[in-house]
């Protein structure tokens, strides 16, 4: 069995909540127990927080969650934006690297430490897609 | 996220409940320094038991908030610290940086401040 939930909404910081909810409630019909559910918590919260934050600037844009539960349980997360995209992928998920003030460069390393695996594609100008996996509880 | 002050002459205790992140994270940085100014009190002990949930932003807040209270000339130390934010401060590199501690009381001894609380009230629980 597999079962699919799909999320479309401006990139406002108000909808980070809503989205990391929506996709740990989804998450929980599924077979992760309530540790699992606050990772996945975390790591949502992680990636739509940068596509509010950063991919848009001062301007506005939409993001889209597509949440996956798979026939062997897994979960996969997808967080994508149209935003302004990272040009150094691999300095933007180094520990400690920010492009904002008053932030820690924090969020990829919890989305690495939390979910089982994490992937990023991003072009300048286009866009940013993060997809994570979370594997359901042996 | 709801915060609540108690003041003593030594330092100013602060109980965090509910989410700190993205969305309260402003307000408590503010709500936080406005206290420190108003009180002019330079230790900070902050309670984190109540915190339901913490992201990267959070932790963000309670950094500038040592880094504030350090250069002020104060300490800051945090007790009752939930497991998860634990190993997320600890992820943040922060794991010597901001002391953290079981309750009040044992900050309070580590911050030297132990035998004066003791002194004046006898009864060493304003935050708990
Ligand atoms: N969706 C995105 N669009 C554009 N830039 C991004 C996006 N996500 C992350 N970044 C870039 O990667 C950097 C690191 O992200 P992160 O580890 O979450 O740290 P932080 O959000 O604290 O800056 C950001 O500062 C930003 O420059
Ligand atoms: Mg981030």
């Amino acid at each position: 069995m597999t079962n699919r939930l799909f999320l479309k909404f401006p990139a406002k910081a108000e909808n980070v909540q809503v989205a990391r909810v929506a996709v740990a409630t989804f998450a929980a019909s599924g077979e992760f127990t309530l540790g699992d559910v606050e990772d996945i918590k975390i790591a949502v919260q992680e990636a739509v927080s940068n596509a509010v934050l950063h991919a848009y600037g001062n301007g506005t844009g939409e993001v889209e969650v597509e949440a996956t539960l798979d026939g062997r349980g897994d979960l996969t997360v997808i967080v994508r934006d149209n935003g302004k995209g990272i040009d150094d992928l691999k300095r933007a998920r180094e520990p400690g690297f920010s492009t904002l003030e008053e932030h820690m460069g924090l969020g990829f390393s919890f989305m690495e430490a939390f979910m089982d695996s994490l992937w990023v594609e991003s072009s300048p100008g286009r866009g940013t897609t993060v997809r994570m996996l979370k594997k359901r509880c042996p | 996220m709801h915060l609540t002050f108690h003041k003593t002459p030594w330092f100013l205790g602060a109980r965090v409940t509910g989410d700190l992140d993205l969305s309260t994270a402003g307000e408590f940085k503010e709500k936080v320094d406005s206290e420190i100014r108003k009180t002019g009190l330079l230790n900070l002990i902050l309670n984190l038991k109540g915190v339901g949930f913490i992201d990267s932003t959070g932790i963000a807040a309670i950094l500038g908030r040592y880094k504030n209270v350090s250069a002020l000339g104060g300490k800051m130390v945090l007790i009752d610290v939930p497991e998860r934010i634990s190993a997320m401060l600890d992820l943040a590199g922060m794991g010597s940086l901001i002391p953290r501690f079981r309750d009040l009381e044992e900050a309070l001894a580590a911050m030297g401040l132990g035998e004066k609380m003791g002194e004046k009230t006898g009864e060493v629980r304003p935050v708990d």
